[in-house]
């Protein structure tokens, strides 16, 4: 650990390399010759950019979907009948034989927001708001499940760093990583192809017998579940990269206890991914069978089981909801650890964690079931889902231990930080109600359970790739982004969160149904609580906008970026900011373990951006890392 | 078991003279080409545990239904045909042998003999698909054995038969179109071995189509008794 | 590229790759032929043992009359699947060969198949061991609804159903039922003219195959019972293709035209007279009167296709025994939750194969 970094490659092997590429997004032509290379490259930064502005589009398109949703929520709809004058054609008041108006019924609906968009505010209309209402929340868990959430860390910031943590040149499969961004953009087409022919009113989970019947003679499910089906084959392309990436391609010296912990997360993540993933398209296949031929194994007029297709749809489900969140944790061990400039604490501890969460996520997908299954099954899965908040509260324990007496810096990366810790703690907890047998059978399918999934993914994943986002922007981009603008957004994206989601918990508590368009009023709180998380959702989409003009500026007028400003340790940050083309000029050489604050200076970096804590008393002198050259000297 | 030659072992040829397959270069981002191989053979591997898993949905249903309704399935097992489906499994059987030893041929350089192996596997796997459509499919549809609402045969006595019939076509068709697949693979690389770019040195691709003709095989292996020999 | 010498340890390359003569040397064995065709006809043993254990089993429940219990067939099948599977994956596939972490792989991939299944099955099979209605369907079979043909009934009655109003109402099915009534009536009267005990032995359609050895076994073979035989068997060809729903357009022609070939063989082999009879009972099909229909003989009628139908379906040549013992397996084979649990579904079963075991019994 004390040995002197030396460059260890001479000279002449840097001259045979050749020539120095340029940054992975320096333009090597006109515009036809930029995009013709970026639509055919191999290369695993451009693949993970792609995929990170493709998720944040159809995050945005989720998002007004969620916005429509809860505009909709704000009133209760409502038919008022009023008695007023009949009016003749010519505008007088029709009056009866004793000269009194005659009065008639009027009807009107109100607090209908969607359907007053399309229809005239009718009678009739409040069925055909109701049915755009399903078609939307539809459209919403569908995009922000299948197309944002699931590929969202793994496919553009794992993409992204993973080689260049590892010290590798590429990912294992090249060639395979383009495939699979074409496989996610084909997906996607297929969803938007059934958006725009009017969209699915199943619910994200295609529950049969309705999913095999509604909407019949259309072709909209089946392009929805299709698009699913095919957003798996991404999936597990991207999973099997990354774990044969991680078990060949790491750096010489880097064993696996070496590796930074965002790769035992993103190596867990695809575990998961390669399991699970393949048991939806089987079920997706069945439901389209199903839907096109009635084969009946899900139909109960037919003999078959509905609860069956339960079984297999949240049998890939629920792990994935572990995919979801295992690379937000990852990224977390990450930005906790160098913001607060201090060694994880318990690396074994949340490495074995990280497999941990993966393994026991394939034992509990019932508890999405339990009003459907016996009682004994019942049982099994909520005493195992207890088993999975075990691993999960290890992690949180070490973040946590990982803060106490660290030298916290309040930057974007760190608040962000803070806020999922504070979210995925509340979401992870009233996940315990939840997996309770007695107190589920009245919170199931309540926005109590909204509320929850929202704090763990909302609050979890999305929270955390907003850390990640502006911990690796400099890296990605080779731009600094303001710090202050970061930090507004953050805030209010956290005050939003929490006026939104946390009303729903007393929402679902006091019996308030899921996926309903509207509400009763009497002797409930439903209405001050639906318009204050109503209010929280537009203060969210205010945070997300400063984020985007924030992340905008960066691009267009951001400072350049160093190759480290935070003063991280993992190998992503030897490389330039941005990286080159082939990542690191020279192979790079592990000679210290990823977190080694105390003991190792931290390459590429300027003690005037981050000053150093001083060294714990008795501690040996840090090591210098010289500046390997990022340009070849000619 | 005998190792294979190093490169150093080859006849010293000229340069242009020197096989396809002996002058492969390893992709840039692998440190050799021993990785790359290895490296490959756990990604597909891997790929092969999701082919299985996609077919656990189908051995699920089975083994369910087959628990709720005996009757059901010892009905629609039992005009089944196993004669058909021995054949079918001893087809298979043979193509997995000669996949494996076209895989032996391309290791100690008998090109000829190797492609044979790889067209006798792609024929065998037509057998198969046709035996199964023209023997089994046919006269089955016809007759009005057809999955769930589509079930038109009159002589059917237990009343959960349609369930067995969906489970069977599911079950078979998507093992079909698997085997279909596995052709393709194999007619690429033999359309690929044509140029001589396998041999001693590089026979990766042979290896992995081989490997995922044995998993089609490998899942004909359960699908096989499962429903053709249930009593 | 290094100053170092070969032996020591180079930081760049610790595993010694990129040495000369190291580089691309594979350690990978080569399988060879021996091996493989060992394997092979291992495995080809392996499908003839399983399939001959199928049959076994079958034999030993007709024969000796065991119902076996139904996880004797799961385990043995089963069982020697998995022995094949592991000899594809350990030596076609070459696992055997390979770095351990290919086999853990599909170690891991068969234990989440098997949590997937036993967990599902876990709840599947659970139902109603606590509360009633979680318990399995009320209709066996379904209802129905929604399928549009199936007018709210399960859909094997259904099919069932739709049949019978075809075959009674079809004029072609009813000609071609009708016609080989006429043929039966024709054997039997064939028959009957003949002398000797050769009555006594029931000619019913199921064995008509018996009646044919059993008529050519005999030296001296009466031609009214070679005639007989013929007629017969082209009236089962008749009912072969009603019960497998093959096209018969023309069903008076189609047996005139069966049993012209057949009078012909017959004198081509030297029968003569047997010859002359079926001629005669071929002029008699293409012209005669069909005898009279009915109801009860239709339903009859119906319920003979049945039982050819599953006869024939793949219980090799013991048809009766065959059924009835598929009986006895079936409705043993409901034991443990499934069985109690499965009331309305086993009453329903029962009747339908009280049924079927009727017909079996029954000689025309």
């Amino acid at each position: 650990m004390s040995l002197d970094a030396q460059d260890p490659t001479p000279h002449t092997h840097a001259h045979g390399h050749g020539h120095h590429h340029g940054s992975y997004l320096t333009p090597k032509g006109g515009v036809g010759t930029v995009i013709w290379d970026w639509m055919t490259t191999i290369d695993h930064k451009k693949i993970g950019v792609m995929y990170l502005f493709a998720v944040l589009f159809m995050f945005f398109l989720g998002g007004a979907a969620a916005l429509a949703v809860r505009t909709e929520l704000f009133y209760p709809v409502r038919t008022e009948t009023t008695m007023v004058a009949k009016i003749s054609e010519t505008g007088a008041p029709v009056l009866d034989e004793s000269g009194k108006p005659v009065m008639v019924a009027n009807t009107k609906v109100t607090g209908q927001f969607l359907a007053n968009l399309t229809g005239n505010g009718d009678a009739q209309s409040i069925a055909e708001g109701n049915k755009i209402y399903n078609r939307i929340f539809t459209l919403h868990g569908a995009i922000m499940v299948f197309m944002v959430i699931v590929p969202s860390i793994p496919a553009s910031l794992g993409n992204f760093l993973l080689p260049l943590m590892i010290g590798a040149k590429d990912v294992a499969f090249p060639r395979l990583n383009l495939l699979s961004w074409y496989i996610y953009v084909f997906g996607s087409v297929f969803a938007v192809a059934s958006i725009f022919g009017g969209g699915v009113d199943t619910g994200w989970t295609f529950y049969t017998p309705y999913s095999t019947t509604t909407d019949a003679g259309h072709w909209r499910v089946v392009f929805m579940v299709l698009s699913a089906f095919i957003l798996g084959f991404s999936s597990i392309l991207t999973g099997m990269n990354f774990v044969v990436t991680v078990h060949k391609l790491r750096a010489p010296g880097m064993g696996w206890f070496d590796m930074p912990l965002f790769v035992w997360g993103i190596y867990s993540t695809a575990i998961i991914q390669v399991l699970a993933t393949p048991v939806i398209g089987i079920t997706l296949l069945l439901l389209t069978m199903e839907r096109l031929f009635r084969i009946g194994i899900f139909d109960p007029a037919l003999g078959g089981d509905p609860v069956l297709y339960q079984h297999f749809f949240w049998f890939y489900s629920h792990p994935v909801v572990y995919v979801m969140i295992l690379p937000g944790m990852a990224i977390i061990n990450e930005t906790v650890a160098v913001h607060s400039r201090k060694r994880i604490f318990g690396y074994r501890a949340i490495a074995f964690a990280s497999l941990g969460i993966a393994a026991v996520s394939f034992l509990v997908w019932g508890h999405h079931m339990f009003t459907s299954m016996s009682e004994l099954a019942s049982t099994v899965f909520s005493a195992l889902t207890f088993l999975v908040a075990i691993p999960t509260a290890v992690k949180v324990f070490n973040w946590i231990a990982t803060l106490y007496k660290g030298s916290i810096t309040f930057n974007t990366p760190m608040v962000y930080t803070l806020i999922f810790l504070f979210l995925f703690t509340i979401g992870g907890l009233t996940g315990l109600p939840l997996g309770t047998l007695a107190t589920d059978v009245h919170l199931h399918d309540s926005y109590f359970v909204v509320a929850h999934f929202h704090y763990v993914m909302m609050g979890g994943t999305i929270m955390a790739l907003m850390a990640g986002m502006h911990h690796w922007w400099p890296k990605m981009f080779g731009k600094m982004y303001n710090e202050a603008g970061g930090i507004t957004g953050a805030l209010l994206v956290f005050v939003g969160f929490n006026i939104t989601f946390f009303t729903q918990f007393f929402l679902g508590s006091q019996g308030m149904p899921r996926r309903y368009a509207s509400y009763p009023t009497v002797d409930n709180d439903f209405q001050i609580l639906h318009q204050t998380s109503t209010i929280g959702s537009f203060v969210i989409l205010v945070g997300f906008l400063v984020h985007l003009l924030v992340f905008v500026h960066s691009l267009i007028a951001g400072k350049k970026a160093p190759a480290n400003p935070w003063g991280g340790l993992t190998l992503e940050w030897q490389a330039d900011s941005p990286p080159d083309e082939h990542n690191f000029t020279h192979e790079p050489i592990v000679t210290h373990g990823p977190y080694d604050y105390d003991d190792v200076v931290p390459p590429h970096w300027d003690p005037k951006d981050w000053p150093m804590p001083p060294p714990l008393p008795g501690a040996p002198a840090r090591t210098t890392m010289a500046h390997a050259p990022s340009k070849p000297e000619i | 078991m005998t190792t294979l030659p190093t490169s150093q072992s080859l006849p010293d040829l000229h340069e242009k003279k020197k096989p396809l397959w002996s002058r492969y270069v390893h992709g840039h981002h692998w440190r050799s080409q021993t990785e790359e191989f290895d490296g490959l053979k756990l990604g597909f591997w891997l790929f092969l545990t999701t082919e299985v898993l996609l077919f656990a949905g189908i051995f699920c249903a089975y083994c369910l239904f087959r628990a709720m309704y005996p009757g059901a399935w010892a009905e629609g097992s039992g005009s089944l045909n196993w004669q058909w489906g021995a054949l079918n499994t001893i087809v298979l059987l043979l193509s997995s042998y000669t996949m494996a030893a076209a895989i032996y041929c391309f290791q100690t350089d008998q090109q000829k003999r190797g492609r044979m192996n790889l067209l006798i596997t792609i024929i065998s796997g037509a057998a198969f698909v046709a035996i199964k459509l023209v023997f089994e499919y046919y006269p089955k549809w016809t007759m009005g054995k057809r999955p769930g609402s589509l079930f038109d045969y009159p002589f059917a006595t237990d009343p959960h038969v349609p369930l067995w019939w969906s489970v069977y076509y599911c079950g078979t068709a998507l093992h079909a179109l698997h085997v279909i697949i596995g052709m393709i693979l194999i007619a690429r690389v033999y359309v690929k071995s044509l140029k001589g770019q396998y041999g001693p040195t590089y026979y990766t691709g042979v290896e992995v189509a081989g490997l995922y003709w044995h998993l089609v095989d490998l899942i004909w292996i359960f699908l096989f008794p499962l429903l053709y020999l249930i009593h | 590229m290094s100053h170092q010498a070969a032996t020591s340890f180079n930081e760049l390359d610790p595993h010694g790759y990129e040495q000369p003569g190291h580089g691309q040397h594979h350690s990978h064995p080569i399988v060879g032929p021996f091996t493989l065709r060992s394997i092979l006809a291992l495995l080809l043993v392996f499908t003839v043992l399983t399939v001959g254990q199928a049959q076994a089993e079958l034999w030993l429940t007709g024969a000796f009359e065991i119902a076996f219990p139904l996880w004797v067939n799961i385990v043995v099948v089963m069982g020697i699947a998995t022995v094949k599977a592991v000899l594809v994956m350990a030596f076609f596939m070459q696992l055997r060969y390979d770095n351990p972490i290919n086999t853990i792989i599909m170690a891991f991939c068969f234990f989440a198949m098997s949590l997937f299944l036993g967990f599902t099955a876990m709840d599947l099979l659970t139902r109603g061991r606590v509360t009633e209605f979680k318990n399995g369907p009320v209709v066996a079979g379904g209802t129905g609804a929604g399928v549009p043909s199936a007018n709210g009934q399960p859909l094997v009655t259904a099919a069932r159903t739709r049949y019978l109003e075809k075959f009674l109402a079809d004029p072609v099915l009813v000609e071609a039922r009708l016609t080989a009534r006429m043929l039966d009536d024709a054997a039997r009267s064939t028959l009957a003219a003949a002398p000797g005990a050769l009555q006594a032995h029931g000619h019913d359609e199921g064995s008509s195959a018996h009646a044919d050895s059993r008529a050519g076994h005999d030296e001296a073979a009466v031609p009214e019972a070679l005639a007989a035989a013929a007629i017969t068997s082209v009236a089962s060809e008749i009912r072969h293709k009603l019960a497998y729903r093959q096209s018969l357009p023309s069903p008076r022609l189609f047996a005139a035209k069966s049993l012209a070939d057949k009078a012909a063989s017959l004198v081509a082999d030297g029968h003569a007279a047997a010859g002359a009879l079926v001629s005669t009972a071929a002029a008699d099909a293409a012209n005669g009167r069909l005898p009279a229909d009915s109801k009860e003989l239709a339903a009859h009628d119906f319920e003979m296709l049945a039982a050819e139908a599953h006869a024939t379906s793949g219980h090799g040549g013991h048809a009766d025994h065959g059924h009835t013992a598929s009986d006895k397996n079936t409705t043993r084979g409901k034991s443990g939750l499934s069985g109690a649990l499965d009331t309305t579904a086993d009453g329903h079963h029962d009747d339908a194969h009280s049924e079927g075991g009727h017909t079996s019994v029954e000689k025309h």
